[in-house]
């Protein structure tokens, strides 16, 4: 009989990132490069578990934001062409590659996988990959999440109440809507917890959520059971917390399994390495070179040269790694079931984007962790937060402390020197929210479209990302863009309305742009 | 996103560009789609501007950071520029701009004793400022206003509360549980160890002092919850005893280190304190910069 517990959570998200405006959109990248090494490739591995016949339990958080880009078919479309210049582009490989074995076995790989990925996005999920998470969440081998509805950073939100309200009800009444259902735990963005935002989850029906370790460690009062178990805030929402023994062996880029010598370098792409004229159709359109996704080469070492990628070495340290998760976990528990009136829980989240495309086999990994915790082993058994709780749903109650999972624990990632101008205008703008909403009485069919896409826009600015982006510097420029945009839109929608002249042109052209939640009852 | 700061490749814009040229000829359908859609030639509004100055109240807004750093924002109304104006004339250069922080950790506590106080020199132009606390986790408002000499203080705006966040475990241990099921309001009960508690004795679930959020909602929620479920006799009792059942033994022992790969038993007869190990283990990882930005 198994003496703990161990339940994987995957964050899966990406920011709103839709440009019809350009032909070519760099930052549509990051949801493509998603669909073909994160979602796809899970799915593929669920259903081979499926298939194979094995009894599992993993968590996935499902943003808003990522489920209306997998559901929206402008993205289908492009996506698709995109998938087709990446085959392409492997099949130019193959030949490219033909007088270099190692190389070019790589290369007939890349193709046959990309070829697997279109029949799977085409012909198995007839291009909604949102539908099958769905069947596994229906056959009860996976739990989904909420989250709010555009991955907004609440703590920092929370000097207006309706922004943090509206961003968790439209979040689960978006879920709703997805997965046929309203979900039991919700994903605080960035792991955001402040005292207070627990209430507002109970009020929508949210039974749990999950904090990063120190939101529970320091409740008060001080829990019995580390985060082993959960507590119960005083609203009654269960709090689990982030295992840190877990996370670092996945997580950590110095300790993690990731960094491993065998494992595919993530930065070594034939789009820095190959010339420009050859590149160029498969690139973005400026000649701009973009990760393809085609990688030939292993970790190997600290410097920068790096050898042949050999796929079966890879797949075994895969299989070795899971086995050592497994170990270690079972070390862990059999500690903690000797210190606890209860079978310990061990919650190990983690981002979905790390599996596949930043550590290539991820996905290999996570089906080895399954398939040898199901067959070689009974003493950790996965299970789904909501099945924990109807198992204890008697907990210790304590208030979790404000917390975050970025750098420090705390809000510094989404609140310094570089993003804080823009909490002035996020807060000032739902106080405007608030008024507009509050002044229509009974306004008009543009006035509630300006409405609906005033709100649209505000949760647009409200994004983590943005402010994300520009702390760590990478990608600030775009994200200081997309804040002004939306949060100018935002403005320019509320003056129309207060003034009762709505530019409907204007309007059309926003509504079709950011079309997020197009399809809710927002208002 | 988490580690997307690890991306070293620059990005750039991806603006005003002309078509790409595909190759694939398998396409068509999406190509088609795009085709006979008006949003690819929507125009890009608003990126180019500036967003607008929003002075058009007196406010001044504090967030915590983390439990030793909060950060002001404030704003100054045109008309009271003029005030301030005034006020300048009137005692000279030597008004200071001041931000007046008052500790309400305790104000819920002892309404009538005044919170103590101590103030940060600011510069009004600045807009926003970053201020070191000393001790984490309490409570602050703050005025945003004018030192004048003679002590006088002239308040320009007040904040809203907010709490920094706790740096480390609470040396509060008291427990109290409730019992949370489908369909059901939650029930409270406090169980000191080793005994179980009696129906009926259920001390009132302690609230956070956070008054924001909830409001009327949590007025109506907390008299809901006054309607205790009553148990099938015997349940709570149960439920209890398998919670502490094992209590008496399992506090007998507990490994020193429970992540670990190594420490092959429990160790030594002190009490577990398994908040603390997480605590440790949650620095350790903190220390192995996982995360950094």
């Amino acid at each position: 009989m198994a003496k703990g517990y161990l339940a994987i959570v995957f964050h899966a998200h990406l920011p709103f990132v839709r440009h019809p405006e350009h032909q070519d959109s760099l930052e549509e990248n990051w949801f493509y490069e998603a669909v073909t090494e994160v979602y796809i490739p899970l799915l593929l591995v669920l259903e081979g578990l499926l298939e194979d016949g094995l009894d599992f339990r993993l968590t996935f958080s499902f943003t808003p934001t990522l489920a209306a880009m997998l559901l929206d078919p402008f993205l289908q479309s492009r996506y698709l062409r995109r998938l087709e210049r990446l085959i392409a582009l492997a099949e130019k490989e193959r030949a490219r590659t033909a007088l270099q074995p190692e190389i070019h076995r790589l290369a007939c790989l890349y193709h046959q996988r990309f070829l697997r990925v279109r029949d799977a996005f085409l012909h198995r999920y007839d291009r909604n990959l949102v539908a099958p998470f769905r069947r596994f969440q229906d056959l009860g081998k996976i739990e989904i999440l909420g989250s709010a509805a555009t991955h907004a950073y609440l703590p920092l939100l929370s000097v207006n109440a309706s922004a943090v309200q509206a961003q968790i009800r439209t979040g689960i009444e978006y879920y709703e809507q997805v997965f046929g259902r309203r979900p039991k735990g919700f994903w605080l963005p960035e792991c955001g917890y402040f005292p207070g935002v627990d209430r507002v989850l109970w009020q929508q029906g949210i039974r749990f959520t999950i904090l990063e370790t120190h939101g529970l460690t320091r409740a008060e009062p001080r829990p019995k059971r580390g985060v082993y178990a959960p507590i119960y805030c005083p609203s009654g929402v269960a709090a689990f917390a982030r295992d840190p023994e877990s996370s670092r062996q996945v997580w950590s880029s110095v300790e993690g399994y990731p960094g491993d010598y065998d494992y595919r370098e993530f930065y070594r792409d034939i789009a820095y390495d190959l010339d420009i004229d050859y590149l160029r159709p498969y690139v973005h359109q400026d000649g701009i070179r973009i990760d393809t996704g085609i990688k030939y080469y292993r970790i190997t070492g600290k410097t920068n040269h790096k050898e042949p990628y050999v796929p079966e070495w890879a797949e075994n340290k895969a299989e070795i790694h899971a086995g050592n998760f497994i170990f270690n976990r079972q070390k862990q528990v059999e500690h903690l079931a000797s210190a606890m009136d209860r079978k310990p829980l061990i919650v190990a989240p983690y981002d979905a984007e790390l599996f596949g495309h930043w550590w290539y086999e991820g996905p290999a990994w996570v089906n080895q962790v399954v398939r040898k915790m199901a067959r070689h082993q009974d003493s950790i058994r996965l299970l789904t937060l909501s099945e924990y709780l109807e198992e204890y749903p008697l907990n210790q109650v304590a208030t979790p402390a404000m917390s975050s999972w970025g750098y420090e624990g705390f809000n510094d990632v989404w609140l310094n020197g570089s993003n804080d101008w823009i909490y002035r205008h996020l807060h000032r703008a739902a106080k405007l929210m608030e008024k507009l909403l509050q002044r229509q009485s009974p306004p008009g069919h543009l006035t509630l479209r300006a409405l609906a896409q005033a709100k649209r826009e505000l949760f647009l600015a409200q994004a983590s990302d943005w402010a994300f982006m520009i702390n760590s510097g990478a990608m600030a420029e775009y994200a200081t863009r997309r804040t002004k945009r939306h949060l100018l839109r935002f403005y320019r929608l509320s003056e129309q309305i207060q003034n009762h002249g709505v530019d409907e042109r204007q309007l059309r052209g926003w509504e079709t742009q950011d079309n997020i939640f197009s399809s809710s009852p927002l208002l | 996103m988490k580690k997307r700061q690890e991306r070293t490749k620059s990005k750039q814009s991806s603006h005003g560009a002309p078509p790409p040229k595909i190759s694939p000829d398998e396409v068509k359908p999406a190509q088609k789609w795009e085709a006979e859609t008006p949003e690819a030639s929507a125009q890009v509004e608003c990126e180019s501007e500036e967003l607008p100055k929003i002075d058009e109240e007196t406010k001044v807004v504090l967030l915590p950071v983390n439990p030793y750093l909060v950060h002001v924002y404030w704003g100054i109304a045109a008309n009271d520029l003029e005030e301030i104006a005034r006020v300048l004339r009137r005692v000279g250069p030597r008004a200071q701009p001041v931000l007046r922080f008052y500790d309400v950790t305790q104000a819920d506590v002892d309404a009538t004793s005044a919170p103590s106080w101590f103030e940060v020199e600011i510069d009004l132009r600045a807009g926003n400022w970053y201020v070191h606390l000393e001790s984490p986790g309490k409570s602050y408002c703050l005025d945003l206003g004018l030192r004048t000499e003679g002590g006088g203080f002239q308040p320009l705006a007040r904040s809203n509360v907010t709490e920094t966040p706790r740096a480390w475990p609470s040396d509060k241990v008291e427990e109290s549980y409730l019992l949370v099921e489908e369909d059901s309001p939650p029930v409270a009960t406090a169980v000191p160890p080793g005994e179980p508690a009696e129906e009926g004795q259920a001390p009132a679930v302690p609230v956070s002092a956070d008054e924001q959020y909830g409001g009327e909602e949590k007025e109506l929620e907390r008299q809901e919850r006054t309607h205790f479920r009553t148990f099938a006799p015997g349940k709570m009792e149960r439920i209890i005893a398998e919670l502490y059942g094992q209590r008496r033994r399992e506090w007998s022992g507990l490994a020193s280190k429970a992540g670990g790969t190594d420490d092959p038993q429990p160790s030594g007869k002190e009490r577990a304190d398994l908040t603390e190990l997480s605590e440790r283990s949650f620095r350790t990882g903190l220390a192995s910069s996982r995360k950094s930005p």
